[in-house]
């Protein structure tokens, strides 16, 4: 049976549940209250808050700041519908990050969006894809140096990309050749979750047939988007995330302006013909994909980019050092990420 | 002349409704009009813009048949090696005794590629190689069955996803609009909401001239046009550049069947001016057909004459470049022998003669 971090905490939690599990302990005797382990983690969290890092890649024009304002309900992008008149496309890519804390619930959480202005918008592309691979492995570069310390702090600021959305195109035919690209070289270094933009542009059926292909695309050119099969432990697991993975990637609209239809407010937008509702799953996913991002695999995303690809760097990365020991700044400048 | 005038006022009154002096050559442009219908008219229009923007469907909708019966989309990994390919189809339509021969390029493969640097250098060249056919037989012996086939126009798709032009379509109107004439045409209008459209629009023109791109202009409604063709015209040209939505699919709307796309939210009506700019793009096309044509001739065409014929050099034929360029370079040694020799020529001549007024004169 899979050992992976995942399912340690899986079974740590149904052997709480009070039941007097069969995973081979001694029958308790009375009650002594270890289950209440769940609600000191909770209310742990709840004071120390939780980092969030999603990075959105896809060319200009494709919502991306929208929907990610869409998605956590809260301005977290400036850069929205209203385009700034001097707004240019840079020459290079560029990395941009901005941080917001937002709560719920009491809950606390310190979202960082990655913007990668420039992505896909030249004419010629070629390894456009590079400063964003950079961008990734500096910052496990960074946990690693924290992390390899003699002192080391009490919580390590964690800047590692979680989630990596990244945007297609709504073209009707096909993946474009740089978005194949993209995904075969990063799908091994960052969780990356494709969904398909600005997806009012297509009637159900043409959508219904352009996710079909590029699934069958994505398939075809062995690109593992996440959630990963390889990382399902159990039957539960493998069960809920193959009802996800046959949904992707999620068709959505974003909205940040609200409209009133048949008595209700609602996100949307407004057209001669009608009002697309980014809630109604009959107009598209977005309630899906927030539902699948968000209400369930939101601490999942944290755990795959720190027990697998972050492993996945940091063993690399120590075997070319030779050995554990703490790596000084020199040695990172001139290490070739 | 004068005698048959005289014998119609003899005559005090005439079958006619023919005032004295009238001498009939008014009636010269229904004779040509006539001419013109027999003949039937040729117009080539190019559609460029990358794949997916609905360029097949727009113009199945715009001319309400299919020309593309067999069309295959391909995948991502068969478009890795394809380059810009250039692919015409011709159509004879035929609406109340006026014939139609409409040829559309199409340009599959543009703007794909990852490094799209190099995708249009074979559009310019088709271009071109109409101009020059048509320079060839214009220039040639038998000029009864002259071929039209130079491009009179080229749509150009815009996406209607980005916040303006893209450096592409900068970099790729710069380069024809001294060649042909451009039409800027958002693709896919119905993922635009109505203030998003016109922030587009206005974007756009901006871009435009901040470029320096030289797009077709509406000509300016004649005075003696009726006040009708005249607003027309107006409104043409205020909404440039034209956003359309095309569809091949019959929905039923409000009771009636409409050409459209079914949404769960709604259907956009490609016919109807308040959901999209198509009519006003098919009337100006099917209005200016006329001057798409002679611009094309008078201006774009002139204007590779005149810079093919000082270039100098053979007038290509349908001939491969390869046999042309030896043909000329034989030409020219040959020119260069020649010349060679009559030096030569001259050269003994004035030996001899100046060898005889030293001697004196040679019998």
């Amino acid at each position: 049976m899979a050992n992976t971090p995942r399912s340690r905490v899986n079974l740590l939690s149904k052997a709480i549940s009070g039941t007097h599990s069969s995973t081979g302990g001694s029958t308790l005797l009375g009650y002594i209250g270890i289950d209440t382990i769940i609600e000191q983690m909770r209310k742990k969290t709840m004071k120390t808050g939780f980092d969030f890092n999603i990075m959105v890649v896809g060319h200009s024009g494709l919502g991306k700041s929208t929907l990610v304002n869409t998605l956590f309900k809260s301005q977290v992008s400036r850069r929205s519908a209203g385009w700034a008149r001097d707004e240019k496309i840079p020459k290079t890519v560029e990395i941009k990050s901005v941080s917001h804390v937002i709560e719920e619930g009491g809950v606390k959480m310190k979202l960082t969006l990655v913007d990668t202005p420039g992505f896909g918008d030249q004419i010629n592309n070629d390894n456009c894809w590079e400063p964003i691979s950079k961008f990734i492995n500096e910052q496990y570069e960074k946990f690693l140096k924290e992390e390899v310390n003699i002192t080391r702090k009490k919580r390590i600021p964690d800047t590692r990309v979680h989630c990596c959305l990244y945007f297609i195109s709504p073209t009707g035919h096909s993946l474009r050749q740089l978005d194949i690209e993209f995904m075969k070289r990063l799908s091994h270094s960052v969780n990356i979750i494709p969904i398909i933009a600005k997806a009012d542009t297509m009637t159900t059926e043409e959508r219904q047939e352009f996710k079909q292909r590029v699934r069958k695309e994505l398939e075809m050119s062995g690109i593992e988007f996440y959630p990963q099969k390889e990382f399902d432990d159990d039957m539960e697991d493998k069960s809920d995330n193959d009802k996800i993975r046959e949904a992707m990637p999620f068709a959505v609209v974003g909205s940040d302006k609200e409209y009133q239809v048949n008595g209700k407010r609602v996100l949307g937008r407004k057209t001669a013909w009608g009002v697309v509702e980014v809630e109604n799953p009959n107009h598209c996913e977005f309630a899906q994909l927030r539902d699948f991002l968000i209400r369930s695999h939101l601490q999942d995303l944290k755990e795959v980019t720190h027990n697998i690809h972050y492993e996945t760097y940091r063993a690399k990365r120590l075997n070319e050092n030779g050995g554990l020991h703490p790596i000084s700044s020199s040695d990172t400048q001139e290490s070739n990420l | 002349l004068a005698q048959s005038y005289k014998h119609w006022n003899d005559q005090g009154q005439f079958t006619n409704p023919e005032t004295p002096g009238y001498v009939g050559f008014a009636n010269l442009p229904n004779q040509v009009h006539r001419k013109s219908v027999k003949k039937g008219f040729e117009f080539t229009l190019m559609v460029v813009g990358e794949s997916g923007l609905g360029k097949s469907t727009l113009i199945n909708s715009l001319f309400l048949t299919d020309l593309y019966p067999e069309r295959v989309i391909p995948g991502a990994a068969e478009k890795i090696e394809r380059t810009v390919q250039i692919e015409a189809s011709t159509v004879e339509i035929e609406e109340r005794g006026v014939k139609l021969r409409l040829t559309v390029v199409d340009t599959p493969g543009y703007g794909d590629a990852i490094n799209s640097q190099d995708c249009f250098s074979t559009i310019i060249s088709y271009i071109d190689d109409q101009f020059e056919r048509y320079l060839h037989d214009e220039s040639g012996l038998n000029r009864r069955h002259i071929v039209d086939n130079r491009v009179h126009c080229c749509f150009y798709f815009i996406s209607p996803l980005g916040h303006g032009l893209k450096p592409l379509d900068v970099q790729f109107m710069k380069a024809i609009h001294n060649k042909v004439n451009v039409v800027p045409v958002i693709a896919k209008a119905d993922t635009l909401t109505l203030r998003e459209r016109e922030r587009l629009k206005r974007r756009i023109l901006d871009e435009i001239d901040e470029h320096g791109i030289k797009i077709y202009h509406l000509p300016d409604a004649e005075s003696d046009e009726d006040e009708d063709f005249k607003e027309q015209t107006r409104i043409l040209k205020a909404s440039i550049p034209f956003a359309v939505v095309g569809s091949n699919q019959q929905i039923e709307a409000k009771g009636k069947k409409v050409r459209g796309r079914l949404y769960p939210w709604g259907v956009v009506e490609v016919e109807n001016p308040e959901h999209n700019d198509f009519l006003k793009l098919r009337t100006m096309l099917i209005t200016h057909m006329q001057d798409l044509q002679e611009v094309t001739q008078d201006l774009h065409y002139e204007n590779f004459r005149s810079d093919r014929l000082k270039r100098g050099g053979r007038l290509k034929g349908p001939e491969p470049e390869e046999m042309d360029k030896d043909m000329i370079l034989q030409e020219k040694e040959a020119e260069l022998r020649r010349m060679q020799e009559m030096i030569a020529k001259m050269q003994a001549q004035m030996q001899k003669q100046g060898d005889g007024e030293g001697e004196g004169q040679h019998v």
